[in-house]
C-alpha cells in the first residue's frame, strides 16, 4: 500500500470518527435514522436519499432557496407506502438549533393542531412538522387521511426518538420571553428582516400592548458598533427615500415608506423596533422591555 | 441627527422609486412627474392566448414573507404574482393575500396545486382561495410536472374545467422544472389546447432545446412564463457592481416568445434591481459579453460537493467542506454562515494544512482548480 493511500485511509477513518462524535458541527448524518416500517403493511419504498445544498434543487426545487440562509447542510428523505398511500419523511439538517427553529417558523400553521413531537410539533390530516436540535422534520402523507394517520404518527414518533437532541427552543428565543409576546408569532429571519437588507438577520413577532397587537423586530449584532451601524443604515435609507424621521441618541422615530409609523431603539448590541404603529408611544412601550431583555441575552451570548 | 422633509406619502414614495436602475438601497429622492414618465416606459406583453397584458417582470412569491415587499413591486409596475399552495405550507399564499388588499383588481394572481385525486385537488384549490382572500385566481397551474402522462392527466383537466365553470379560475397552466421538453411538447400536441400557460425554467445556461420548445409553444399561443432566470447563480465580489442578475433577466426577456419572467426576490433591494429591468429590458452587447464571462465564472466555481477530491489531498484538507464554505460565501452571499461553518472544520482537516505543498496534487473530477479555491478560502476566512 503506498503512503498516500495509507494516509488517505487513515484520514477517512478519522473523518468518520469525527462525524460520529461531533453532533453540532454539521456532521449529524449518523443521527438521522429512519424507521424501517410504520406499522402493518407500511414499508419503505427504496433506500433513503440524501441531498446536499448543491443537489437539494433536484428534490424540492425552488423551495430550496428558502433553506440556504438557514445554513442547510443536508436533507435526508425516506418514502413509505402501504401499496395505496404514501408517507414521505424529510429531515433537514440546518446550520444550528436557531436555524432549525428559523426554517420551521416559516412553515408554522395557524390551523394545525399541536402535536407531541420534538419542539413545537404540529399536525394536520396530511402532515406533521417539528424541529429538534439542528434538524427540521417534515412528514407528509399522500392518500386518504384516515389510512395515513397512524403511519404519519408512527413515523414522527420514531424519528423524534432517533434524534438525540433535547426537544426545546433555542436559547436565543429567551430574548423574546416578554409579557404579551405571542410565542406562535415568533419567527427567526436569516436574511433581510422585514425585507430590508441592512437588517441582515433577526426576529419578528407580535406583542400585545394596551390591548392592541404590535409588530416587533429584534436585530442582534456582534457588537454595539455593529448595532449602531445598523440603525444608521436605516436612517440613511429613510433620508434617501425622503421619509420623515428623527434619529437622536440611539432612538429612531419615522414614517417608514413601507411600514408607516415606526419606532426603533438600540439597546447595547441589539436593535429593537416596532412597526405599523398607531402612535409612537405604543412603539416605545412595545420595544423597551424586549430591548432590555434582548441586550442581556445577546450580551451573554457574545 | 435630525431630518425632516415635510409630509410623506407612502404610495407616492413607492411610485417614485420606480425610476432608476440602482441595484441596492439607493432610492431616488422624490421628483415631480417622475412616476408618470416611468409608467409610460413600462413594457407589457400578452400572455399567450389569454387576454392578460402582463408587465415583463412578475414576482415569484416563494421567498417573500412581507406583504409590503409585494406592494413595493406592485407600485413599481409588477402586475403578475406567482405563488403555490405548497410554498411555505400555505403561508406564501397568506402573505400574497395580505399584499393584494387594495391591489386585487390591478394584479394577476397565479397559484398552483399538485396532482392528486379530484377531491384533494379541489380541496387544495379552495384552501388557496381562502388564503389568498380572493374568490378567483387568474391562472391555476398544475405543479411540477415531469412527463407527458402527468401533463395530460384527465383528473386535473376535469378539476380545472369545473373550476372554470364555477368562475373560480380564468386560465389553466402547468409548471415544469425537469423533463421540460416532454411536458411542453405534450401541451403543444394537445388537440384540445387545454393549457394556456407554461411556467418553465429558462435562463442563459439553458440548453438550445428549451429555447426551441418555448418557440413552438409560443407559436401555439401558449403563454410562456420564465422562472429560475438566474439559474441559482453566484454573485462573486468581482461582479457586485455590474449586476449580472439584471443581465440574466434581460437575456430571458430578449426572447419575445417569453411573456414575462417571475424572478424570486428576497427584499426591497432585489425588488428594485429586478423591476428596473422592466424599463430597460434591452440586453446590450456589453451585457452579453458580461453574461458569457459570468457563465464561465459560474461553471468554474461550481463544486458539486461530491467529496471525491478529499482523498486526493495528502495533507487531509477537507476540501469538500471548505468548498461548502465558499459556496455559502459566494453563492448565498452569507459570509456569517460561511465563517461559522469554516470554524467548525476540525483542525486536522483545516485549510491551514494546505500551505506545506509546493504543488497541489488534489484533483477534482470536474477539473476545478482546487489550489485556487483553497487560497480563496484562506483569503476570505483567515
Amino acid at each position: 500500500m503506498n503512503k498516500v493511500r495509507f494516509l488517505s485511509m487513515g484520514l477517512t477513518l478519522a473523518a468518520v470518527l469525527a462525524s460520529c462524535s461531533t453532533t453540532q458541527s454539521g456532521r449529524v448524518e449518523s443521527l438521522i435514522r429512519f424507521p424501517d416500517h410504520l406499522g402493518p403493511n407500511w414499508k419503505t419504498s427504496g433506500k433513503s436519499a440524501t441531498y446536499t445544498p448543491e443537489t437539494i434543487f433536484e428534490y424540492i426545487d425552488g423551495e430550496a432557496e428558502i433553506y440556504f440562509p438557514y445554513g442547510l447542510k443536508r436533507a435526508s428523505s425516506q418514502t413509505y407506502s402501504d401499496g395505496k398511500n404514501v408517507v414521505v419523511a424529510d429531515v433537514y439538517e440546518m446550520g444550528s438549533f436557531l436555524d432549525a427553529f428559523g426554517i420551521f417558523s416559516n412553515y408554522r400553521s395557524s390551523t394545525a393542531r399541536p402535536y407531541q413531537a420534538g419542539a413545537e410539533g404540529f399536525a394536520d390530516d396530511y402532515q406533521i412538522m417539528f424541529y429538534k436540535g439542528p434538524c427540521f422534520v417534515r412528514i407528509t402523507a399522500v392518500g386518504t387521511p384516515n389510512d395515513c394517520a397512524e403511519a404519519l404518527q408512527s413515523c414522527a414518533q420514531q424519528i423524534d426518538q432517533n434524534l438525540k437532541f433535547e426537544s426545546k427552543a433555542p436559547s436565543e428565543l429567551d430574548a423574546l420571553a416578554v409579557e404579551g409576546i405571542n410565542p406562535q408569532s415568533i419567527r427567526y429571519v436569516a436574511r433581510s428582516v422585514i425585507g430590508y437588507p441592512f437588517f441582515n438577520r433577526g426576529f419578528a413577532a407580535e406583542r400585545m400592548v394596551n390591548n392592541g397587537s404590535v409588530r416587533v423586530v429584534v436585530i442582534p449584532q456582534p457588537s454595539e458598533e455593529n448595532a449602531e451601524a445598523v440603525l444608521r443604515a436605516y436612517a440613511d435609507f429613510l433620508k434617501k427615500a425622503g421619509a420623515s424621521f428623527e434619529y437622536v441618541s440611539d432612538k429612531l422615530t419615522a414614517i417608514d415608506p413601507m411600514y408607516k409609523s415606526v419606532y426603533f431603539e438600540r439597546f447595547s448590541n441589539v436593535v429593537v423596533g416596532a412597526i405599523n404603529l398607531s402612535d409612537k408611544e405604543l412603539g416605545v412601550l412595545a420595544v423597551k422591555p424586549i430591548g432590555q431583555r434582548a441586550a442581556q441575552v445577546f450580551e451573554k451570548a457574545g | 441627527m435630525k431630518h425632516r422633509d415635510g409630509k410623506f406619502d407612502r404610495r407616492a414614495f413607492l411610485k417614485i422609486t420606480t425610476v432608476g436602475g440602482a441595484a441596492a438601497m439607493t432610492l431616488a429622492i422624490p421628483r415631480k412627474g417622475m412616476a408618470e414618465d416611468a409608467a409610460k416606459s413600462l413594457e407589457f406583453r400578452t400572455l399567450g392566448r389569454t387576454e392578460m397584458k402582463v408587465a415583463i417582470v412578475g414576482i415569484g412569491a416563494l421567498k417573500i414573507t412581507e406583504p409590503a415587499i409585494f406592494q413595493a413591486a406592485f407600485e413599481r409596475g409588477v402586475n403578475y404574482v406567482d405563488t403555490a399552495r405548497g410554498y411555505l405550507n400555505g403561508n406564501s399564499e397568506k402573505v400574497v393575500g395580505q399584499a393584494l388588499k387594495g391591489y386585487r383588481d390591478k394584479v394577476y394572481v397565479a397559484t398552483k396545486f399538485k396532482l392528486g385525486t379530484k377531491e384533494h385537488m379541489l380541496g387544495q384549490f379552495e384552501e388557496s382561495l381562502r388564503c389568498l382572500e380572493t374568490d378567483y385566481v387568474d391562472v391555476i397551474q398544475v405543479h411540477n410536472l415531469k412527463s407527458k402522462g402527468e401533463a395530460m392527466d384527465p383528473v386535473a383537466k376535469e378539476v380545472i374545467t369545473q373550476l372554470k365553470k364555477e368562475g373560480k379560475v380564468r386560465y389553466a397552466g402547468v409548471t415544469t422544472h425537469s423533463n421540460e421538453v416532454e411536458v411542453a411538447q405534450a401541451l403543444i400536441d394537445d388537440p384540445d389546447n387545454f393549457y394556456d400557460v407554461l411556467l418553465i425554467k429558462y435562463n442563459f445556461q439553458s440548453p438550445p432545446e428549451i429555447k426551441q420548445v418555448i418557440q413552438k409553444a409560443a407559436e401555439k399561443n401558449i403563454g410562456i412564463v420564465a422562472m429560475k432566470t438566474q439559474n441559482g447563480g453566484y454573485q462573486g465580489k468581482e461582479w457586485a457592481d455590474v449586476s449580472p442578475h439584471q443581465a440574466a433577466l434581460k437575456w430571458v426577456l430578449q426572447d419575445k416568445n417569453v411573456a414575462l419572467a417571475v424572478p424570486g426576490m428576497n427584499d426591497l433591494a432585489e425588488v428594485m434591481e429586478d423591476t428596473a429591468v422592466m424599463r430597460a429590458p434591452l440586453l446590450t452587447s456589453e451585457e452579453k459579453r458580461l453574461l458569457e464571462r459570468y457563465g464561465a465564472y459560474l461553471e468554474a466555481r461550481s463544486c458539486r460537493l461530491c467529496g471525491e477530491c478529499n482523498s486526493t489531498c495528502p495533507n487531509g484538507v477537507d476540501i469538500q467542506e471548505v468548498n461548502r464554505c465558499l459556496m455559502y460565501a459566494e453563492g448565498y452571499r452569507d459570509i456569517h454562515l460561511a465563517k461559522q461553518t469554516f470554524r467548525e472544520i476540525p483542525a486536522a482537516f483545516s485549510v491551514e494544512r494546505c500551505t506545506s505543498c509546493q504543488r497541489c496534487s488534489a484533483k477534482c473530477v470536474r477539473g476545478l482548480d482546487i489550489a485556487a479555491r483553497m487560497r480563496r478560502a484562506q483569503e476570505l476566512f483567515a
